[in-house]
């Protein structure tokens, strides 16, 4: 058994507490009526008119991704489905979709963003996404009547960001870039979310129901990956997306649906520039380092907030008392007291706090809910020896725990280690 | 097609001891094998199955857990007057009643109040004898964040338990 063994009798209360269950007397056989019931109610259960077909069965088998061999095996019979079943043509495999989806060499799309703030209010963007293989990116992106566009070369790690009322750009450059993951890459964020989801390799993939959208039939699956949930409507002919929708499981904070997707066609290099239109002024040249391990992105949004609360760490991790609702009012503040500064200097501070924020997020968000935990309420930044935020380890040390201390150190260590510093509460 | 009759005859005897050892209680822990099979005719159908036995143990603990948990909320409703205490009470019970049922009764008690994941965990591994690995692919979680949440749940429960404890005033085990 494991357990606190700093205090044995509570310890061995519990013990005996679980060998008391164990050994408690069962009531013998079940009573052999209602066994007769039980098996006449499972099968009248298993011959409902509903009950599905060896075919079907296979299609809406659930992907484990972390059995990367029963996946393929079921690929492959989905791939002989056609052959073997008459009118089976038209089903599709998740990894049709995976396979179709990382051949794009090109995209455009339209996206909706909804992000829920303080009080249920929903904001609301639209926009317009371009990809160019193999990693430009534009979005064109309408917020209260006002558009914007940022233009994303992922291989050489540049964003240019234009404001066209203003008609000011904003270059930003980022170093250390991670070879993987999406530095702004939607479209091939997807690719690469959907692929390694294929691989087995992050996200577990279960086949929905599939809807009829746009008088278009389509087939749906479901990625989960932490707490972010992405599900792809996929045309069963072209097993291209149809329409794509990701949310933060569990509160929906944040939901972005892209639809209206049109593959290969021919887009113009130049819709993909770095280069500044005439008639623009660069505003300012952002230099961003992103070297830094993702833990310590978390230990730096952890620290910003607390900054903006007194110095004492938020209640809780999300929401309106997390780091995200008190940023959220220390901004608010922060641009009251400094409306007369240059704006380059406000939007700098934004800039480098919203990526902050978005690398944290990105971290807490791709872990299992269930792995992460809290301790930060009422802790004061630099208390000593005071562990405040669990969560596996990252990168390389998988297996493992890290775990970040008021005082921002951070620190490896096995579950079992790490679960002896979880308070008891 | 599924041999029903195959399954239930292999599998009803320990689904059965399963919910009877959660629940405490004959009635009660048929409820819970009758859903556990009906879960289990349910998932069939969507995804397949490939090992029964791992399976069922869980559906019949998830449903021994929704009845402990419904329990809890009861016993919370029917004592409206009184603070929700942090640890368990003994409920009155027969006098013949040994000290290990009623330990045992206890711990039910508490794992009813315990969170929902770290609930199965702890049943999984401390009454099901499963491994962490196994509790982990069922669960579709890492298996170190099932040791997480057994040592919070065995903190948890350990705290909910007290009143059963050697240092415990009578009166304060009685709600």
């Amino acid at each position: 058994m494991t357990g606190n063994r700093d205090n044995p009798d509570r310890d061995n209360l519990l013990d005996r507490a679980i060998d008391a269950v164990l050994r408690a007397g069962t009531p013998g056989e079940p009573p052999p009526d209602r066994v007769a019931g039980l098996l006449a109610a499972v099968e009248r259960a298993a011959s409902e008119p509903d009950c599905l077909t060896f075919r079907e069965r296979i299609k809406t088998m659930r992907f484990r991704a972390q059995v990367a061999v029963a996946a393929t095996a079921l690929i492959v019979v989905l791939g002989l489905l056609p052959r073997l079943i008459p009118g089976a043509g038209d089903s599709v495999a998740f990894g049709d979709v995976a396979e179709t989806l990382t051949k794009v060499r090109s995209a455009t799309w339209k996206t909706q963003y909804e992000v829920k703030g303080p009080g249920d209010e929903i904001r609301k963007w639209s926009g317009v996404g371009m990809f160019l293989t193999p990693s430009h990116e534009r979005m064109e992106i309408t917020a209260d009547g006002k558009t914007n566009v940022t233009v994303i070369d992922g291989e050489k790690n540049k964003l240019l960001t234009l404001d066209p009322p203003t008609k000011t750009a904003t270059v930003i450059d980022v170093r250390n870039a991670p070879g993987e993951g999406p530095f702004g890459r939607t479209f091939q964020g997807l690719q690469e979310m959907v692929a390694a989801a294929h691989r087995g390799e992050g996200g577990q993939v279960e086949r929905l129901s599939g809807e009829e959208i746009d008088g278009r039939r389509t087939e749906c699956f479901r990625i989960r990956r932490g707490a972010i949930e992405v599900k792809i409507w996929a045309d069963p002919k072209t097993f291209l997306p149809v329409r794509v929708e990701e949310t933060t499981a569990g509160d929906e904070k944040t939901r972005i649906v892209m639809t209206d997707f049109q593959v290969d066609k021919d887009l113009d290099k130049s819709l993909f520039s770095l280069d500044v239109p005439a008639g623009y002024t660069v505003e300012q040249t952002l230099q961003l380092d992103a070297a830094a391990k993702p833990i310590t992105t978390v230990a730096e949004a952890l620290k910003m907030a607390a900054e903006f609360n007194d110095g004492v760490f938020p209640p809780e991790l999300r929401g309106e008392q997390g780091i995200d609702g008190i940023v959220r009012q220390g901004m608010t503040a922060w641009e009251k007291e400094h409306a007369n500064d240059p704006p380059e200097q406000k939007r700098a501070k934004v800039a480098k706090l919203a990526l902050t924020l978005g690398g944290a997020f990105g971290v807490i968000l791709s872990l299992p809910p269930d792995s992460v935990h809290y301790a930060g309420k009422d802790v004061k930044l630099d208390t000593p020896d005071r562990p405040i935020f669990w969560c596996p380890s990252l990168g390389k040390e998988k297996g493992g725990y890290q775990v970040i201390y008021a005082d921002l150190t951070i620190r490896e260590m096995s579950a079992e280690e790490a679960a002896k510093l979880l308070p008891s509460k | 097609m599924t041999d029903w009759e195959s399954v239930v005859g292999q599998h009803l005897d320990f689904v059965w001891r399963t919910a009877c050892r959660l629940v405490g209680d004959d009635a009660d822990a048929w409820d819970c094998t009758q859903q556990a099979f009906l879960d289990a005719v349910r998932l069939e159908r969507r995804q397949g199955v490939r090992n029964w036995r791992p399976l069922l143990q869980h559906l019949a603990t998830a449903r021994a857990l929704d009845l402990l948990r419904s329990r809890c909320r009861e016993r919370s409703r029917r004592d409206l007057s009184a603070e929700p205490a942090e640890a368990v009470g003994r409920e009155p019970c027969p006098s013949q009643w040994s000290e290990a049922n009623e330990l045992a009764e206890g711990l039910r008690n508490a794992v009813g109040r315990l969170p929902r994941r770290q609930a199965e965990v702890f049943c999984l591994i401390c009454f099901e004898q499963m491994t962490s690995e196994e509790v982990a692919e069922r669960l579709g979680i890492r298996p170190t964040a099932v040791r997480m949440l057994l040592s919070r749940a065995r903190k948890r429960l350990e705290r909910l338990l007290q009143p059963f404890g050697p240092a415990a005033e009578p009166k304060e085990r009685t709600r």
